[in-house]
């Protein structure tokens, strides 16, 4: 070998030491009782190396996914729109709504909870759905969750491309607020993250989880300001409940970008206050919060994900 | 000669697995154990106190009978289990064959195949780009290159497999008794494939049924049983020992192994 070893890449995996003393060299930053002795630092550097691999695993997924169809990319929108419409019909024509701006309120709503809930229960799945990957190649299994995560948000962004044709359609300008978007995407990519870690390990662990998480996630929904807003509650507790709700942040900020934050709510409730109409703002401070619950997740469950991970081969 | 590290140190190297006892553990399954305190599982150590340097361009075997741990061994070696015991030192781009394909999408065609993956292995864009027509050719898969993997048969796709594979260019093979798919004309063109390969100065380390193919090819074997190193040496005496602690017939010496190019043999 011509190449000098020294040069070479060198990995050292060690397991816990249970009696002797460990080392403690600087190029393994531990990622404490974790087993995972790869330094943190060479974990996250091995993450950057492969990074091309959450593309190619992204990118075979939706191919496989929407080339076979003839419809192919139209196919993305129709789920959104499908979906948009069952909840229109449910809540607008059963309430006998006249607020027709309720289906871009319902659209867009939807749209990032699709995302999410895609993150998370597809992040359970994703092990055992890459198990002739996981038990034959090393790769940072870390990539795993991002690629769900990454589908989600492209699904994410190719439902975005119709809320304009709404807009126009139904006379809701466009507002220099709309800027926000990438903050609130953003935010919520690292929440989606966040979430997804440790559902990914469970998911594995317990193969009926995804199912049950399916219907929680779906409660978590309805208990979420996405097809109601937020100012129907006037009670000063139930709304500090409602904005502990990390996904609270979220919903409202997309609403208010998109000019929708008051839409009127007549029908669900007939003593919500009015406010007037469709009213543009920044996003909902709640945002904030929404981002650090994020952050906490994504640290705590990327750190018990890395921990954990080492077992994934056996897990399967 | 100067200092020259192993390519592969393994030091009191154990991997362990949990017995659970059940197929699928189930969220209420795992609350029934929670609630009746039931130990969750078992351990047991498929690979103990294993202790091996493989030195950069060696061509490592590994022999033992069926659930001796050789597989569960190579996939430590590979990264894919992380040692539950002991140390694992690397040194230099690993890849492993230890399935043919891993991660192939039957609905995409060859060619995408090739892309994806060669990514996976580690290969970037643009080097697919350059040996993508090498792969082609050395998978002789003709027209249905174009054709979804699905369609293969599974000679095919070991083919395919073995192609990408082989072209990533590793410092470190680790094979797992994968020659054996294919014809014989393709099982030739890997051997060739793979002599290049240590050629080059590549470290391989393979597991291997066949008792023949481990004399032919391998500097030192490995013998493993019960997960417990029984001896490491020369590949005819190794294998010897083994055959004869199975009451086995032995393999003879061949004087011209140099220049015998029967690797593909039966």
């Amino acid at each position: 070998m011509n190449a000098d070893p020294k040069k070479k890449p060198v990995t050292r995996l060690r397991a816990r030491a249970t009696d002797s003393p460990r080392a403690l060299d600087f190029d393994t930053l531990l990622v404490e009782n974790a087993r995972k002795i790869v330094g943190f630092r060479e974990y996250v550097k091995e993450m950057w190396n492969r990074r091309g691999l959450v593309r190619v695993l992204a990118g075979r997924q939706l191919k496989s996914q929407y080339e076979l169809n003839v419809v192919g990319f139209a196919w993305w929108l129709g789920e959104p729109l499908s979906l948009a419409a069952v909840y229109y019909v449910l809540v607008a024509v059963l309430t006998h709504r006249q607020d027709h701006v309720y289906i871009l309120v319902v659209l867009i709503s939807l749209l990032s909870f699709k995302w999410f809930q895609q993150s998370v229960i597809q992040s359970m799945q994703t092990v055992r759905a890459n198990a002739s990957l996981v038990t034959d190649i090393y790769f940072p299994r870390a990539l795993l969750p991002i690629t769900e995560t990454m589908i989600g948000l492209a699904h994410f962004g190719v439902g975005l491309c119709i809320v304009p044709v709404f807009m126009v359609f139904l006379k809701v300008g466009p507002t220099p607020n709309l800027i926000w978007l990438p903050v609130i995407v953003a935010v919520q990519l690292v929440f989606n993250l966040g979430a997804s870690y440790p559902m990914a390990v469970w998911g594995l662990r317990y193969r009926n989880l995804p199912n049950l998480m399916g219907n929680i996630i779906r409660l978590w929904f309805y208990l979420s300001p996405a097809l109601y807003e937020l100012t129907r509650f006037s009670n000063g507790t139930v709304k500090f409940i409602m904005e502990l709700n990390p996904l609270t942040g979220l919903f409202e900020s997309y609403r208010r970008i998109f000019r929708l934050a008051g839409f009127t709510p007549t029908g669900l409730c007939a003593k919500c206050p009015v406010v007037p109409h469709y009213y543009a703002g920044a996003p909902h401070p709640s945002l904030i919060w929404t981002f650090v619950v994020g952050c906490l997740m994504l640290l705590l469950g990327s750190w018990y994900f890395t921990r954990r991970e080492t077992q994934f081969g056996k897990e399967i | 000669m100067s200092k020259r590290f192993p390519a592969i140190r393994a030091k009191d190297l154990g991997i362990k697995f949990f017995l659970r006892g059940e197929a699928n553990p189930t969220v209420h399954s795992g609350m029934v154990r929670f609630l009746k305190r039931k130990p969750a599982r078992r351990e047991f150590w498929a690979v103990r106190n294993v202790t091996v340097d493989i030195m950069p361009g060696e061509v490592f075997g590994i022999i033992g009978a069926n659930g001796s741990g050789k597989s569960t061994l190579l996939r430590a070696l590979a990264r894919i289990y992380f040692p539950d015991e002991g140390e694992l030192e690397i040194r230099g781009k690993i890849s492993s064959l230890i399935t043919l394909g891993a991660g192939f999408r039957p609905e995409l065609n060859g060619l995408d195949n090739i892309y994806y993956n060669g990514i996976i292995l580690g290969l970037t864009k643009q080097e697919i780009e350059s040996k993508r027509e090498q792969i082609i050719e050395f998978a002789d898969l003709g027209q249905f290159i174009n054709e979804p993997v699905r369609t293969y048969s599974s000679g095919m796709r070991a083919r395919l497999g073995f192609s990408v594979a082989v072209h990533v260019d590793p410092e470190i093979l680790i094979v797992d008794e994968v020659l054996v798919v294919g014809d014989a004309a393709f099982r030739k063109r890997c051997a060739d494939k793979m002599r290049e390969l240590f050629m080059r100065g590549a470290t391989v380390v393979m597991v291997q049924h066949n008792m023949d193919v481990i004399v032919e090819m391998c500097q030192r074997v490995m013998w493993l049983d019960k997960g417990q190193i029984q001896t490491v040496g020369a590949p005819l005496e190794v294998v010897n020992k083994y055959l004869t602690s199975r009451n086995l017939p032995l393999i003879e010496p061949k004087p011209d192994r140099a220049d015998n190019e029967v690797v593909s043999g039966k």
